[in-house]
């Protein structure tokens, strides 16, 4: 379950296991442009899951409880067989691929180890504000 | 989005915290290894290099400094 938003509209601290269908019901509604993102994040999940990714983390303004994000932040933690599937050209690998190694999206990030995906977290889980306090992050079962 | 100075300084520490992840990724993983990861990282350095561009040359950033 997605726990409420502190007062400064950030989540608690913390990971936050959530499903597909959580995600989309709470943050996929609502505004225009809310819907437009979750359609970007549902793909992503799609491509995940089809090649069998491992973990998938979700950060960036559209989980926090501003109407009006204004990004998506995303990490997969690829499979170990990524680099093959790749090479032996599934059209799912292929896709993710390319979002992976070029700026279009420039929101998603890979991870390829347990090392890699808990630097992103580190990294996802600050804040900007003077205090330097972090938030908190969701990451959807695959 | 950067919007003041304080968040200016922070995205700053980022890029340093970034490129330094960087460089380490490169000691230990020669080029063709962990390709994915370091393009993201590069992906995000990118972005911030862009933010703190932005900012720089922004109405914002030519006010004068409270502290």
């Amino acid at each position: 379950m997605i726990p409420d938003f502190r007062d400064d509209g950030y989540l608690p601290e913390g990971i936050h296991i959530v499903t597909e269908a959580e995600i989309t019901f709470r943050f996929g509604s609502g505004t225009p442009r809310r819907r437009r993102l979750i359609i970007r994040l549902r793909r992503w999940l799609e491509l995940s899951r089809q090649t069998h990714a491992r973990r998938f983390l979700v950060d960036g303004s559209f989980v926090t409880a501003n109407d009006e994000p204004r990004d998506i932040d995303a990490v997969v933690l690829l499979a170990d067989d990524f680099e093959q599937q790749v090479s032996t050209g599934l059209a799912a690998a292929l896709e993710l691929e390319e979002m992976l190694l070029t700026r279009r999206p420039e929101e998603i990030f890979a991870a390829e180890d347990t090392r890699d995906w808990n630097d992103w977290v580190e990294f996802f889980s600050r804040t900007r504000e003077a205090d330097g306090r972090r938030k908190g992050l969701l990451e959807v079962d695959l | 989005m950067i919007t003041s100075a304080a968040e200016y300084e922070k995205a700053e520490q980022e890029l340093r915290d970034l490129q330094q992840r960087l460089e380490l990724l490169q000691r230990s993983n020669p080029i063709g290894s962990k390709g994915f990861t370091k393009a993201g990282i590069r992906k995000m350095i990118a972005r911030l290099h862009e933010e703190l561009a932005i900012f720089d040359g922004s109405e914002e950033a030519r006010q004068p400094q409270l502290h």
